[in-house]
This record gives C-alpha cells, sequence and structure tokens, in this order.
C-alpha cells in the first residue's frame, strides 16, 4: 500500500502536468493546422486518435498518450495528494469532473460506433452503413458469410469462401481509386464486368474521408463458369455475383453493414429552405419505427435526434436518388455518451463553488 | 459549364435622364417598402446598405437610398459612374480596360467580365486563389450586384432600341413613345410574330429580334430583388420583376403593385416631387396588403431605425470619450473625474445594448451566431463587467479605461465584419436552436469577454510593475484580482466548451470532433488551466505568469478568429477572408510588447 501511495505521489507531482499540457496545447495546434493539408479525418487519426505519431523516423506521443498522461496525473492527484478540506471541495470537484471526462472520452473513443443510414421516400432500411470502416463482403444468397476488413487487405491475398473450393485472389487494392480505361487488351478475355473496359489505380488519399473511393481488383478461381478477373469499388457499389450449387455469392467492396434490431421506414423527408435562397432553414424526417408486430411514429430533425435501444438517429443529409428524395441519418452508439453531460455539471459546480471559497476569503481579508 | 450570368443588354436598356434635380426627391417611404432578399423581408434601405458596401466608391450627392433609386429606375445613368476601384494590371489586362485607370464603371467593365466569366468560375473549384485572382472574383461578384440591381426593372423601363425604318409605322400605331419591353410584350403575337416571320430580314429587324430575346433571357437571371410577394405560393417566396413577368403568376392586385412601380420608374425620372411621394406611399400600402403576414411594418421601421440612428457609433463616441477620461486621469489623478467617466461609460453600453436588442427583437434569435455578433456581444460583455468591475472595486479608472479601450477596438473590429454585407442574416439550419445559441454561444463569448478583460488586467499589472514606483501604495491587489478573473475566464469557457459539444452531440452525434473551431475553444481552456496550475504549483514565476496572462488575448484571438483562415471544419458559418494581416500584426504588437515588457525583470517570488 505504502509503495502504491508512493508512486501515486511521484505521479501527482504537478510537474507532470505542467510538462504535458503544453504537449497537448501544441498538438491541438498541429492537428488543427494539419487538418488544412490532411483534412479532418487523417489529421485526426494522426494526432489526436493516436498513442504515437511519427515525425519521420522519431516517435512522438499522440492525443491519447497525452491525455492519458494527464488523467494519470490527476487522478493520483484526486487519489494522494487532495486536501479533503471545504476549502478544497471546489477543486477537488472540479478535478473529479475532468476524470469523468477524460474517461468518458477514452469510453467513447473506444466502443462508439457511428454509422449511417440512406432510406428513400416510401422505403424501409434495417442495415447501417459504417462512415469509415470498408472491406470485402462475401455473402451467400445474401447473407454475409465473410468480411475482410480494408486494413487488413494486403495483395496478392487469396481468400477460400468457406465450403466451397471457390478462391477470391485479390490482386490489387487501392483506398483511393480512379478508373482508367483499358489499354493493354492482353488477356482481356479473361477479365470480367467492370474490369473488361476498365483498370483501377492508386491516387492519393481525399481531404475528406468521405470523398475517397476504396476498390480491389480480384481473381476468382475455381468456379463452373465464373472464372476471371474483376473489379469490385464503392464507386460502382454492384455485387460480383457468382451462381453455383444452386447458391448465390455475392462479393462486393462497400463500407462495413451491421443490422438494426428493427426497421426504419422513411413516410416523408422534408427540407425548407430560406426563402428565395438555397440555405437550408430546416430538415426533418418522418419516419416510423417498425419492430416484430408494432409500428410507432416519430420526427428526426436538425438538434432533434431519435434515441432508442442505444441508438441514436440524428438528421445528416439528403440525397436524391433514381426512386427519389433520401434521407441520411447518421447513426451513433455511445456508451459514453452521458459522461460529457454529468461532468460538464461537476465541472461547473466544483469551479463555482472555488470562486465563491476565493471570494468569501477575499472579503474576510479585506 | 455554368451559365453565363451577366448580359450586355443593360445597354440598350433604359435612356439616362438628367433631370435638373435642385431638389432631390424624398426618401422617406421609399426606404420603408419591403423587398425579400437573401431569405429575409427587410426595407429597401438595407438593400440599399448592402448595395454600397460593394461598391468601392459611391457619387457625390449621393446617400445609399439616393444610389439605390438612381441605379433601379436610371440605370442606364448609373452604368457609366465610376465605382470599382482595380489597382492590379494584370487584372486591368485580363479585362481589357485601360491600365492607367483605377476606377472604372460598370459599362467599362462589362464586356471584359463577360468574356471572363468562365475563367472566374473555374476560380470558384480551386482550393486557393492569389490575390490576382482574388481580385478578379471580388470584382466580379460586385459587378454582378450593380448589374443585377440596375436591371431590376428592365422590363418596365423605356428601351433604346433601333426600330426598323418600315416598321415605324407599325409600332407608332401599337406603342407609346418611349416603349417598354412590356410594351413590346403586349404585342408579341401580332407584331412581332409577323417580325418574325419576315423571309428576309434586314440587319435592323434582325437586331431588334435580338435584342428583345436577349433581354428575355436576361430577365429571366433577375432574382436578386424580390419585390412582389406571390399569394399563389404557399412556401412564401417572393418574386422579382422579371419573374413575375415570365412566371404569369399574376393578381389582379400584384400587378397593380408592379404598375405602381412602373409609375415610381417614370415619376422618379421625371423628378415629379408630388407623383412620387403619392405613388411611393401607395405602393406601401399595396405591399402591405398584399401580404399582410409577411409585412410587419413595425419591424421594417424598426430596422430602418436601427439603421440610420447606427447605436453603435454613438457607444463608440461615448467610448472614446470615458477613454480619454481614464487618461487623463494617469496625468492628473487629483481630478474627480470618476462619476462622469462611469457615466459617460454607462451610456455608451446603453448605446451599444440597445443595438443587441434591436436586432434580437429583429430576428428573434438570441443576439450571436455570427462574428460580427460575437464581436458586439464581447464588446457588451467587456463593458458591462468592467463597468460593475469599476463602479464596485477599487480599481474604478483602470477597469474604466478597459471598457472603453474595448468598447473603441471592437467598434472597429467589429466594422470590418460588417464591410461584407448584410449582418442581419437569415440562420443556416443547423443553428436554428434558440436554446443552444443562448446557452454555448452566449457563454462561449461571455467568456472571450472575460478573457480580455484578464488579459487586459495581466498588461497592467506588468505595465505597473515596470514603471510605476508606488506598488506598494496600491489600493487593490492586482494579482488577486487577476486569480478571480482568470477562474471565471475558465468556468466560463470550459462549460461553453462542453456545452458546444453537448449541441455537436446533439446535432451531429459526437461530442468531440476535433473540428477546429472546437479546438480553438480548447485552447483557450488548456492555456488558462496550464497558466493557473503553474501558479499554484510554482512552476512559473510571478511575471511569466503575468505575461502567460497577458497572452491570453493571442490565444483568445487566434481561436476566435485566427481559426477561421483554415476555412475548413463543420462550424462554416463563421468563415471569413482578409483577417489574416490584421490578425497577424496583433500577435506581433503583442508578443514585442509583452516581451518588452518581461524581458528586463529578474525573477521574482510570487507575491499572492
Amino acid at each position: 500500500m505504502q509503495f502504491i501511495k508512493k508512486i501515486g505521489l511521484k505521479l501527482a507531482d504537478p510537474a507532470l502536468v505542467f510538462y504535458t499540457l503544453p504537449w497537448l496545447m501544441l498538438l491541438v495546434v498541429l492537428g488543427t493546422i494539419a487538418q488544412k493539408e490532411l483534412g479532418l479525418y487523417q489529421a485526426q487519426e494522426m494526432f489526436f486518435s493516436s498513442w504515437f505519431f511519427w515525425l519521420g523516423f522519431v516517435p512522438l506521443p499522440g492525443g491519447y498518450l497525452t491525455i492519458a498522461v494527464i488523467f494519470i496525473a490527476v487522478l493520483a492527484k484526486f487519489l494522494f495528494k487532495s486536501t479533503w478540506s471545504w476549502a478544497q471541495s471546489g477543486i477537488i470537484l472540479t478535478h473529479f469532473g475532468v476524470l469523468l471526462l477524460i474517461l468518458g472520452g477514452f469510453l467513447t473513443a473506444y466502443t462508439a460506433k457511428e454509422s449511417f443510414m440512406l432510406i428513400p421516400e416510401g422505403r424501409e432500411s434495417n442495415i447501417l452503413k459504417d462512415y469509415f470502416q470498408k472491406g470485402l463482403y462475401i455473402k451467400q444468397n445474401s447473407e454475409p458469410i465473410l468480411f475482410l476488413n480494408a486494413q487488413d487487405i494486403s495483395t496478392p491475398q487469396t481468400i477460400n469462401i468457406p465450403d466451397t473450393d471457390i478462391e477470391v485472389k485479390i490482386l490489387s487494392y487501392c483506398k483511393n481509386c480512379r478508373f482508367s480505361s483499358l489499354e493493354d487488351t492482353t488477356g482481356a478475355e479473361h477479365r470480367k464486368g467492370l474490369a473488361e473496359k476498365i483498370d483501377i489505380h492508386e491516387i492519393p488519399l481525399n481531404k475528406s474521408e468521405e470523398a475517397n473511393m476504396g476498390g480491389v481488383k480480384l481473381e476468382i478461381l475455381n468456379t463452373d463458369d465464373a472464372n476471371g478477373t474483376y473489379i469490385s469499388t464503392e464507386a460502382a457499389p454492384h455485387a460480383i455475383s457468382i451462381h453455383q450449387d444452386d447458391t448465390q455469392y455475392d462479393i462486393i467492396f462497400t463500407r462495413k453493414e451491421r443490422e438494426l434490431p428493427f426497421t426504419i421506414k422513411l413516410n416523408e423527408f422534408q427540407k425548407i429552405f430560406h426563402p428565395g435562397t438555397n440555405m437550408a432553414q430546416h430538415y426533418s424526417s418522418n419516419i416510423d419505427v417498425i419492430e416484430n408486430n408494432s409500428t410507432w411514429q416519430a420526427l428526426i430533425q436538425m438538434n432533434e435526434p431519435l434515441r432508442y435501444k442505444g441508438y441514436t438517429f440524428f438528421q445528416s443529409s439528403y440525397a436524391e436518388t433514381p426512386v427519389g428524395p433520401a434521407t441520411i441519418l447518421a447513426v451513433v452508439e455511445n456508451k459514453g455518451q452521458l459522461f460529457p453531460y454529468i461532468s460538464s455539471i461537476i465541472i461547473a459546480l466544483g469551479l463555482i463553488l472555488h470562486l465563491i471559497i476565493l471570494s468569501v476569503k477575499r472579503g474576510r481579508k479585506a | 459549364m455554368k451559365p453565363l450570368l451577366l448580359t450586355l443588354f443593360i445597354f440598350f436598356v433604359s435612356l439616362p435622364t438628367y433631370a435638373n434635380q435642385t431638389e432631390p426627391l424624398s426618401m422617406e417611404t421609399f426606404r420603408s417598402l419591403p423587398i425579400q432578399h437573401e431569405g429575409r423581408i427587410k426595407p429597401l434601405e438595407s438593400y440599399a446598405r448592402v448595395l454600397s458596401k460593394k461598391l468601392d466608391h459611391v457619387p457625390d450627392g449621393y446617400t445609399e437610398i439616393d444610389f439605390l433609386a438612381e441605379a433601379l429606375f436610371n440605370p442606364a445613368k448609373v452604368i457609366q459612374y465610376p465605382l470599382f476601384k482595380i489597382n492590379t494590371p494584370n487584372v486591368k489586362a485580363r479585362l481589357d480596360i485601360p491600365l492607367d485607370k483605377k476606377l472604372f464603371s460598370l459599362e467599362e467593365l462589362l464586356p471584359g467580365l463577360i468574356s471572363q466569366e468562365q475563367h472566374i468560375f473555374s476560380l470558384y473549384e480551386k482550393e486557393e486563389t492569389t490575390a490576382e485572382e482574388a481580385q478578379l472574383i471580388h470584382i466580379y461578384e460586385n459587378a454582378t450586384a450593380l448589374h443585377y440591381t440596375t436591371t431590376t426593372f428592365s422590363a418596365l423601363l423605356p428601351l433604346n432600341l433601333s426600330i426598323p425604318d418600315e416598321l415605324d409605322d407599325t409600332f407608332n400605331d401599337t406603342l407609346p413613345e418611349n416603349p417598354t419591353f412590356m410594351d413590346f410584350k403586349r404585342i408579341e403575337d401580332s407584331v412581332l410574330g409577323s417580325i418574325r416571320n419576315i423571309d428576309n430580314p434586314d440587319e435592323k429587324t434582325l437586331l431588334l429580334i435580338l435584342q428583345l430575346s436577349s433581354i428575355e433571357q436576361s430577365m429571366a437571371k433577375q432574382q436578386d430583388m424580390r419585390i412582389i410577394p406571390n399569394i399563389w405560393d404557399i412556401s412564401a417566396i417572393w418574386l422579382s420583376p422579371a419573374q413575375f413577368i415570365l412566371s404569369g403568376a399574376s393578381s389582379p392586385a400584384a400587378g397593380e403593385y408592379l404598375n405602381t412601380w412602373k409609375d415610381m420608374a417614370v415619376a422618379f425620372r421625371g423628378h415629379n416631387h408630388e407623383a412620387w411621394n403619392d405613388l411611393t406611399a401607395s405602393a406601401l400600402t399595396q405591399v402591405q396588403n398584399l401580404a399582410p403576414k409577411q409585412v410587419d411594418i413595425s419591424k421594417i421601421t424598426l430596422e430602418i431605425q436601427y439603421i440610420l440612428l447606427n447605436p453603435y457609433f454613438y457607444s463608440l463616441l461615448f467610448c472614446g470619450l470615458a477613454l480619454l477620461i481614464a487618461i487623463l486621469h494617469q496625468f492628473k489623478p487629483e481630478l474627480p473625474l470618476f462619476a462622469a467617466g462611469s457615466t459617460i461609460l454607462a451610456v455608451g453600453f446603453i448605446f451599444h445594448l440597445m443595438g443587441l436588442g434591436i436586432r434580437m427583437a429583429l430576428l428573434e434569435r438570441p443576439p450571436v451566431t455570427n462574428l460580427y455578433e460575437s464581436i458586439l456581444f464581447v464588446n457588451a460583455v467587456i463593458l458591462l463587467t468592467s463597468l460593475i468591475a469599476a463602479v464596485l472595486g477599487k480599481a474604478k479608472y483602470v477597469f474604466l479605461g478597459f471598457g472603453a479601450l474595448c468598447g473603441v477596438i471592437l467598434y472597429f473590429t467589429a466594422q470590418f465584419f460588417a464591410a461584407k454585407g448584410d449582418t442581419l442574416e437569415v440562420l443556416i439550419a443547423v443553428l436554428d436552436t434558440n436554446f443552444w445559441l443562448t446557452t454555448h454561444v452566449l457563454i462561449i463569448t461571455t467568456g472571450y469577454g472575460l478573457c480580455i478583460i484578464t488579459s487586459l488586467l495581466a498588461h497592467y499589472i506588468l505595465i505597473q510593475d515596470k514603471f510605476s514606483k508606488k506598488q506598494r501604495g496600491r489600493s487593490f491587489n492586482p494579482i488577486n484580482l487577476l486569480h478571480i478573473f482568470a477562474i471565471i475566464s475558465l468556468l466560463l469557457t470550459a462549460i461553453g466548451t462542453i456545452l458546444g459539444g453537448i449541441w455537436a452531440d446533439q446535432s451531429w452525434g459526437r461530442f468531440w470532433g476535433w473540428d477546429p473551431k472546437e479546438n480553438g475553444a480548447l485552447l483557450i481552456v488548456l492555456w488558462l488551466v496550464w497558466l493557473l496550475h503553474a501558479r499554484i504549483s510554482g512552476h512559473l514565476q510571478k511575471h511569466y505568469y503575468m505575461a502567460g496572462m497577458a497572452l491570453l488575448s493571442v490565444v483568445v484571438a487566434l481561436a476566435w478568429f485566427g481559426i477561421n483562415l483554415l476555412g475548413i471544419g463543420l462550424h462554416s458559418y463563421g468563415f471569413t477572408s482578409g483577417i489574416a494581416w490584421g490578425l497577424g500584426a496583433f500577435c506581433a504588437i503583442e508578443f514585442a510588447l509583452i516581451a518588452l515588457l518581461l524581458l528586463p525583470f529578474k525573477s521574482k517570488a510570487i507575491s499572492s
């Protein structure tokens, strides 16, 4: 116990925070300026959502590590160096609020799932598409049986479709693909679908993560009549279909999908512009939530999300689709959602209490 | 490829009139006429102010509303005025205009701008533009705005057309002496139809057909000034005269209203006082009857009073006077000037508050939604805090000076942002929530205001310590006061930042997204946390702590304005350009000043 206390007191040394905070401020400045060149997502991944990042050959502490050090220092101070008195109650409360805030931040960073749904008017869906995770799906009769995360793709790489002899050999993968017309027609007879006419090439990543169109070129082997070279990209979201032994296998590169435990139907999407302008004044989606045999109506609009069964649905955007206007709902599952709410109240109370105590002290001295 | 927006047809629309204007026409009622512009109903006076901001030079003798009336009803005269300043030789060369002139008229600019229109559109696609390209875009946008205004009533004004000789008789029978496009439109099927069917038209006939179709095409683009309420449209979109004529969405009352405008044009061009006064009064009544739910005449009147009164200017005058009193006190401390100084500052604050109050009443929302409004609000926070601290505290003249100084500086800063257009803006969808605008935005901007006072106090302490020999004789403990202001600043910025996160959680589904504006606010919080902890732990000695607090002004300026220079992120409502130099100069001066105040000191232990 003494040993723990000794370490705790060492960690509670204000010097730790004194030297860590400027580094965090520098990270904030660098990560903000870098967004101009890298875009928000990549800059965030590099500077903030990382334990380390590389400056040339030098590893430097990233946002996670820096905030973790501050968390440990504040926790050690809270546990081992706090003066448990009324005079210090504001400070103690504030530090506790900060600890909760950081804890909630880590919980969110590691458990929150951000996805979206695109539902045309009059249609329903229970499929969530991940904002960031992409990969190669293999589906058997429309049911996913294998998902290879884009981050785990290496080329060349061969996957066997479970319980079959069919092999899928990934020939190339690009995070952001550019199409080019096929100039070299050597082996053209072996190319199928999109690959008959075009090829894909890696181009630099776009600053906007949504604008990066991932894709793969792959070779399918050991099928009855579908052997060949294929291309699947996000830009042309049609699956490569193989029929073998009365079973349909679909292969597609797309965003990771998840199923909701209920279905959302879009009754009406409404967008109102300020009169005579193209500036949106209001978006809203009138939806039905369909679960088992019951249906109930809800309205999702800007600043007024729908929360249900751990999912929160936000009005994010809209799109014009061939079947009419569609709503785009952002869907978030976040176990740490309540932490900022609670911690902000605690921090506010702590700072106000500290101010009152300071003012009373000042009044007495005067 | 985008369609061309500018056309040359203005050259044959509307013969200029040069009436003898010994006594100017009264604009009292005319300025009150409501129009729909940029998403809201506003008086013509507001539109006139926005238009004048787009010109580099307004001809002598014109007020903003006079100039607007001239641009609407006598456009051929206005397009000849030199109104646009161009300094860059390459831009002049590109527009094929004389290199030795600085001011150019719309008439001179239009041919060049039309020929460069596709090139200018391509510049909008670029992420970054050169200064030369930026000037070209700037000139294009401003010239387009004037062009739209001058062609608003093209259909109602006499045309400067060349009529074929052989058709003179036909036209004489059917058209008035100075025919308008509307007159031609009336005879379109009977006379113009037969002209178009002529097998071998001569040059003049071809020109007439070309000119009339050019006017019609150009009219289809006139959507800037929507003056006619559309009683058939439930979305409450008003129509420009051209839209009204071309769409056929007419009603007898709306048609009568348009005719009143046409008669107003005749009265204006003939400088007929009596007719002008009657017609403007009649137009105001008509438009109220046409759209009784949309036209709130009390708001229109309030907006005009707000513009004409310009309460911030009076606030500036009183702040300037209070500043002089605070400075005078430094040299003549024995003079009992505080009561006068604080009263003057209070009057300045009341004028400022009046301005904010009118804005809130007009827009029916909390007072901060863009950078301009944030400056106004921060100014109000500083004035109020300074007044309270001056009246209730011991550092009376110090806070009197702070409030007055900020009142002057922030007035000019706000003017910079006001120069871009209408400051009474409608809101984008995500901002349309009075709850979050009242909580997050007001708290964080109040935090900015307190940070500025904290920084000023730190400056004061550094200056006093450097130059004053009477430190021990002070009537108040500035370090203690600074500490309290720093904690209040931390409280407000921290809570404001967290509330911003909660708002983001409510509207975008995430509490924290490392968006530049969020990072800016976080930076202020971290800076304050670092300084306060460094002070307590003794890692920063007194004057370095003071220097850090003084530099809070730089941190706030970067978070407040600097972030917008990046032009990225979700807080796009605050983006602006052209503040880099001012911000850079401010930061450089602050660094130099604080370094100057700091360098000669020998380290001392914190005394509080």
